[in-house]
């Protein structure tokens, strides 16, 4: 199965839905597993990279709507973060969790070169190419990245998600393009 | 950005990455059913622009004598704000200004509402028929959620024109109906309709109700309605109570920022607590202040902007507190706690606590703050309920910003942020809930 929205938000669990989930109704809870699980998948897929392994991926998407359960009692149906970022965010925090080595910021300039796999794969596929172009990003430069151009997440919002300052999210976002872009220069005709 | 950009949507789009697995959900249910159960939300619900309307609520309860077989009946226009009345033990209507009530609740339940005018949310408990009449049509429930828009009407309510065929020469536009939860059927003389949850319906003089479009339940709508099936949740339980705390809910302007003594006093022979809640959040930075009060107060976006760092600073010292009680209580390591929103943290702490230790800490926090036992010095506070240390931070919360704020402007305007305006407190939040008695839940 492919992730079917991998460009837009995912559509929004209906506040009824969502009210019986937060009491605690198991069959409103599925429901709202069934409506975000394919953003979440997409989510931490792009997060951490193809090369991960499946089982992997899964955990992290169930850690994700276990934590989703044990708060949703209190997410607030009315406050300013939309049931899906709010998802996500948690989602986002599952996978730097999940991988705490990669939580230290290493800015773009102390990265090595990008892998020459690059321009080899450059020859085989744009999807491959951008995969490991992403993959080559720091964990914080990606997640920025990855929710924004996948699930549209605005840059208060993401700053909300990461934790950091909306300054900062644009910063990462606009040398994450930057770094992406250069190392995807072959695509560009 | 171009198509031929390679971070264009389209070429980002070829990278796709595989969806949720077959049976992804059923495994993430079987997980849960190892998980502790989901609790209902925060008991202490934050009222928000609501302690009149529990006010209000409550003293109606008190004098119907809710739960009772009495037959009981009453009427209420709501004038300048929305309020919440009590209907007996069948419900509970949420109605804005301008609406016009008057109630009937026969001794075997069967319950009777003319809403004339005005726009009205029910919650309406099952126990018998329960109708609500409007100049175009009769609104029959059995036990939902549902709101209920009078549009221009003009005259008071006319039974025999709402039965009769001269129906639907009653001024009024329009009556509109939403539904949340359950289900209505609408009716007049030309026709009836069955409205389910998420659906509105609409009747206009001389028509039968008709379906319409999901537009006019806009997710806003919705959203707002949720809060409100909540909240009139804790109120009914709140009402249930109310022999332990009708008479706690006194009229103090003061009571959630500067109690006088007298309401400290009754307070504590009632286990009660109430204190307003200033922001306080895991996720990004909390604004104390909007622009909106700011100007509404005269301060400037440079000392807005440092009163609301002042703040980020006093609430983050109390997250880390919180998060510590948090941990302390669950065993959950650092990384787990800082996933967890606070209401979050509030929660599980709570879900975590006997109800005899926050019985113990709310009469022990109001025996305090009424001056008739010492404040628990540091020492002694280590030793106390999660429960306990967590309420006296939250309710510390509410100074320690107003503390923050004088810090950049002064007390005298410190004070006037918080309670600007005849405000509860801090963002007209507040909790206000107790009871001695164990049985007594809000």
């Amino acid at each position: 199965m492919t992730a079917s929205t991998p460009l837009r938000r995912a559509r929004e669990l209906d506040d009824l839905t969502l009210a019986r989930a937060q009491h605690g109704d198991a069959a409103a809870f599925r429901a709202l597993v069934e409506t975000y699980q394919d953003a979440v998948f997409a989510l931490v897929w792009r997060l951490r990279g193809r090369h991960a392994a499946a089982a992997e991926i899964e955990d992290i998407a169930q850690t994700t709507f276990l934590g989703v359960y044990r708060a949703l009692p209190r997410f607030r149906a009315a406050g300013p973060a939309k049931l899906s970022t709010w998802i996500l965010t948690i989602a986002t925090r599952a996978v730097l969790k999940s991988r705490r080595g990669d939580r230290e910021i290493v800015e773009l300039e102390d990265l090595p070169q990008l892998p020459t796999q690059v321009a080899r794969i450059a020859q085989r596929s744009f999807a491959d190419a951008l995969a490991l172009a992403l993959d080559a990003l720091p964990a914080a430069y990606r997640a920025v990245f990855v929710l924004h151009a996948y699930h549209e997440l605005d840059h208060a919002e993401i700053a909300t998600a990461l934790e950091i300052e909306p300054g900062t999210v644009k910063s990462r976002l606009s040398r994450a393009r930057e770094h992406l872009r250069a190392h995807l220069k072959e695509f560009a005709p | 950005m171009t198509d031929n950009d390679p971070l264009a949507p389209r070429r980002l789009a070829e990278y796709d990455v595989p969806g949720a697995p077959s049976g992804f959900a059923s495994r993430v249910m079987a997980a849960i059913d190892d998980a502790p159960p989901l609790r209902s939300p925060r008991r202490r619900w934050p009222l928000i622009a609501g302690a009149v309307a529990a006010v209000a609520a409550i003293a109606i309860i008190a004098k119907l004598g809710l739960g009772s077989d009495e037959h009981a009946s009453g009427a209420r226009t709501i004038a300048d704000r929305r309020e919440t009345v009590m209907l007996a033990r069948r419900g509970v209507a949420v109605a804005e200004p301008g609406t016009a009530l008057n109630w009937t609740i026969a001794g075997d339940g069967a319950a009777e509402v003319e809403q004339s005018s005005g726009r009205a949310f029910y919650r309406v408990e099952h126990g018998g028929p329960f109708e609500v009449r409007t100049p175009l049509g009769v609104v029959q429930v059995t036990g939902t959620c549902f709101s209920v828009e009078v549009t221009a009407m003009k005259n008071p309510i006319n039974r025999d024109m709402v039965k009769g065929a001269s129906f639907g020469a009653v001024v009024a536009t329009a009556v509109l109906v939403t539904v949340y939860e359950g289900s209505i059927t609408l009716a007049n003389p030309s026709g009836q309709l069955q409205v389910a949850p998420g659906d509105t319906a609409i009747v206009r003089p001389g028509e039968p109700p008709r379906r319409e479009s999901a537009a006019i339940a806009s997710s806003r709508e919705l959203a707002d309605a949720r809060a409100r099936i909540v909240t009139l949740e804790h109120e009914l339980a709140a009402a249930r109570g109310a022999d332990k705390g009708a008479d706690i809910q006194n009229h103090d302007p003061g009571r959630y920022y500067a109690p006088s003594p007298e309401t400290l006093r009754e307070m504590a022979d009632k286990c009660w607590i109430a204190f307003d809640r200033p922001p306080f959040t895991a996720d990004g930075a909390p604004e104390l202040v909007d622009a909106k009060l700011a100007i509404a107060v005269g301060v400037s976006d440079a000392e807005r902007a440092a009163i609301n760092a002042a703040y980020k600073t006093t609430q983050d010292r109390e997250l880390e507190a919180l998060r510590r009680l948090y941990m302390e209580l669950t065993g959950a390591d650092a990384d787990t706690t800082a996933m967890l929103s606070v209401d979050a943290l509030e929660a599980e702490i709570t879900a975590k606590s006997s109800d005899d230790d926050e019985i113990a800490a709310r009469r022990a926090i109001a025996r305090s703050r009424a001056g008739l036992e010492p404040e628990p010095t540091g020492a002694e506070l280590v030793r106390r309920s999660a429960i306990e240390r967590m309420l006296r931070l939250e309710i510390a919360l509410g100074s320690e910003a107003e503390a923050a704020a004088a810090s950049v402007v002064g007390a005298d305007r410190a004070h006037e942020l918080r309670a600007h305006d005849g405000a509860a407190g801090w963002q007209n939040s507040v909790s206000d809930y107790g009871g001695c008695d164990e049985s007594y839940r809000r």
